[in-house]
């Protein structure tokens, strides 16, 4: 279970993350659904330990992490733009966060979970905007971190993949049984994905919950008009 | 259609009889003249050579190594972070680097460091760390931070993270910049000159030892081919390895730099204030000798029995430099105008050809020119051979500065104006040229600069009546006494003044950085 608390975030005198409370059971799926700029990817970057909070904790397990660095989380983050590292090739960055010795066989997993057995020697410019997607969804999966986060996953890609992707993740996800949580900035991507939602605005959450809850008990009119 | 063909031509010719009269031909003869001396075979050639290469092929490599490794802490300070002062810093780092080589060597003459290997290697470090800093950090502060994010987030350490992805995606940029620095150093000599004196020889300085000194023409011819393979080899791993490694990474258009905070901001300042310091001292040895030398300005202006009024050698440096600015932006303008105007074959062997006095040493363009410029008509005598040889050096600088510019004026400008009935040569002269302005003042600056700095090819052509600043920096530091040292701490002082004023009135033209090389 990951518990966030009080987590405060000023970036260039901005505070970017005001006082944020939030709890992900073991095994759910959260959606953090708001409008850009609102402050989803700085909650994630904050949670992973990338950007120092100037207020709160994080708690893992009942552990508080607040103070563990980065690479010790065992936290995994799917970044917006996926920053696939150019000079590797596919294997070589699903592989990254891998212990040599099960490398091989956690990359060839992976893979497979994403649909793209047999790429591994695949270079990184060949890829097409959705292959990159699953290598980058890949390289977060394969050292089988405690929680998994993903940032506007379905961002760059189009439509009709998208509506396609969109069940894949979630069923990949869940058949992992592991706990995530998802920032996007669509509606019905966030219901199609995750078991709650959580409303962001302004670098608060305002609201959480099942969408059909949400729904029929809106926090304040502007929930409302953005869920319409 | 003709009328263009013939003008194209025309302005093709120029340039290429002037390379080829001042550049390919007196290297044919080097190569003539030291390929015979190899098949004779004479005494000692072998194992002078063998001492000469190995010194200088050593030296190199240490140098390249020394200097990334002191300007790493820098190019990590100034690529990655934002402070204030950044840009200052970025620019005080490149004096150095404009700073003729004899004033380098003057400088670290103040600090008393002479005929001492770690004196060459630290000069050259001074005088290169700008290099690494430039080609290295404009790559750095473009690489995507979320790399690196995205790497910690699976489990590497800061410095793992440094290692398995900052390093790897640097590497164009690391292998640039030791290329250059390595061809900088292996080609070093007034440094070498100037503070290791005759002791530590590089092949530059041995090529001049023998043929200014010993007059073994064909010795040093021989040592000159040995440097042009040396160099040629070096240009020809680098660019076989630029091919090969060529991959665009996916590079932020802009530089997004971080804040520092906390331990980041102690480590920032060590690097940017230690890096500055570290620069700062030699300079700083030169103003305080020259200054604490009784009358050593004065003195410049007075009859010296020996070397006569040393400023003068600041009227000569400014004519010859006028001189050269004016031919080379000449022979410049009329190559960027071909290379420009035209892609293929020719144009790119045209392009590549007029590159080349650029990657040669100076000191072969120099010898060059006394063994080779006796015909038609003996030039060997005449001063003229100073501000020929700076030109040649300058032209690449000239065309480098404006085929970009010329490349980039849209075509729709010319159509529009053919449509008007404008012929091509009135294009050129009312477009072209006008857009092209202000490359040619840059590429113009730059001339000026090279010219009074060049130190390599002026020891073999300059006359003693006609002696340049560098020339008689030179003159007074081989002289005994503190008098003569102060003086030449002084005019490298005002050497050092005027180009730096002349590298910065370049710098504000430019839109860009001065970082391109």
């Amino acid at each position: 279970m990951l518990e966030v608390s009080q987590v405060t975030v000023d970036l260039g005198g901005q505070q970017v993350l005001k006082e944020i409370d939030l709890v992900v059971q073991t095994g759910e799926i959260l959606a953090i659904l708001g409008p850009s700029g609102s402050g989803k990817t700085t909650l994630l970057r904050a949670i992973a330990g990338l950007v120092p909070m100037s207020k709160g904790t994080i708690r893992w397990a009942g552990e508080d992490v607040t103070n563990v660095a980065v690479h010790r989380r065992g936290f995994g983050l799917m970044f917006q733009g996926y920053a696939l590292f150019p000079h590797l090739d596919v294997a070589g960055n699903v592989g990254f966060g891998v212990p040599k010795e099960t490398r091989r066989e956690q990359i060839a997993a992976a893979l497979d979970w994403v649909g793209l057995a047999g790429f591994e020697n695949r270079e990184i410019e060949e890829l097409s905007g959705g292959e990159k997607q699953r290598v980058a969804l890949a390289r977060t999966l394969a050292p089988r971190p405690n929680l998994v986060m993903l940032d506007e996953p379905l961002g760059a890609l189009d439509r009709s993949l998208r509506d396609r992707l969109v069940g894949d993740i979630r069923q990949l996800l869940e058949e992992r049984g592991v706990t995530a949580i998802v920032v996007t900035h669509d509606r019905d991507e966030a219901e199609a994905m995750s078991d709650r939602i959580g409303l962001m605005r302004d670098g608060k959450i305002i609201q959480v919950g099942r969408l059909d809850q949400i729904l029929t008990e809106p926090a304040d009119p502007w929930v409302e008009d953005f869920l319409s | 259609m003709t009328t263009k063909r013939w003008g194209w031509w025309l302005t093709a010719l120029v340039p290429t009889l002037f390379i080829g009269y001042f550049f390919l031909y007196p290297v044919s003869r080097i190569l003539s003249l030291g390929l015979s001396e190899f098949s004779v075979g004479s005494t000692g050639l072998e194992a002078r050579l063998l001492r000469v290469g190995w010194f200088t092929l050593w030296q190199a490599v240490a140098s390249t190594a020394l200097t990334l490794v002191f300007a790493a802490p820098l190019t990590w300070a100034i690529s990655r972070y934002e402070f204030r002062g950044r840009r200052l810093a970025s620019a005080l780092v490149t004096v150095p680097f404009v700073l003729p080589t004899v004033v380098v060597g003057s400088a670290f003459v103040a600090l008393g460091w002479r005929d001492s290997i770690w004196a060459i290697l630290a000069a050259h470090m001074f005088f290169n760390a700008a290099v690494v800093v430039r080609t290295v950090g404009t790559l750095w502060s473009r690489l995507d931070p979320d790399l690196l994010a995205a790497a910690r987030v699976l489990g590497a350490s800061s410095s793992e993270a440094f290692r398995r992805v900052t390093l790897p995606l640097l590497k164009p940029a690391l292998a640039a910049a030791s290329s250059i620095v390595f061809l900088f150093t292996f080609t070093s000599f007034g440094v070498v000159l100037i503070i290791g004196g005759f002791r530590y020889a590089t092949l530059e300085v041995e090529i001049y030892r023998q043929a200014v000194s010993l007059f073994d023409l064909p010795l040093a011819a021989a040592l000159a081919v040995v440097q042009l393979v040396g160099v040629t080899f070096a240009l020809y791993l680098y660019t076989r390895y630029q091919d090969r490694h060529a991959r665009s990474w996916t590079l932020r258009a802009d530089a997004r730099r971080l804040r520092a905070s906390g331990r980041t901001k102690v480590a920032l300042g060590f690097a940017v204030w230690g890096t500055l310091a570290a620069l700062a001292i030699p300079l700083g040895g030169l103003i305080t000798r020259s200054l604490g030398t009784r009358g050593a300005y004065r003195t410049l202006f007075e009859n010296n029995r020996v070397v006569g009024v040393p400023i003068e050698s600041a009227i000569h440096s400014m004519t010859f430099a006028l001189i050269a600015v004016v031919v080379a932006a000449l022979v410049g303008v009329m190559s960027a105008a071909v290379i420009a105007s035209r892609s293929g074959p020719f144009s790119r062997w045209f392009d590549l050809t007029l590159m080349l006095p650029l990657g040669t040493s100076a000191v072969t363009i120099g010898f060059g020119f006394i063994i080779a410029l006796d015909w038609p008509i003996d030039l060997r005598a005449s001063y003229i051979l100073v501000p020929l040889a700076h030109a040649l050096i300058a032209v690449p600088f000239v065309v480098r500065a404006m085929v970009p510019t010329l490349k980039a004026i849209p075509s729709g400008l010319r159509e529009s104006a053919a449509v008007l009935g404008t012929s091509p040569a009135k294009m050129w002269w009312r477009i072209d040229l006008p857009i092209a302005a202000k490359a040619v003042l840059v590429g113009a600056g730059f001339a000026f600069a090279v010219s009074l700095g060049e130190f390599g090819a002026t020891s073999f052509v300059a006359r003693p009546a006609t002696a340049t600043m560098p020339v008689m920096i030179f003159r007074l530091l081989s002289r005994p006494g503190a008098t003569s040292l102060g003086m030449a701490m002084a005019l490298s002082v005002v050497l050092a003044a005027i180009t730096t004023a002349v590298v910065m009135w370049i710098d504000r033209l430019q839109v860009g950085e001065l970082g391109r090389f």
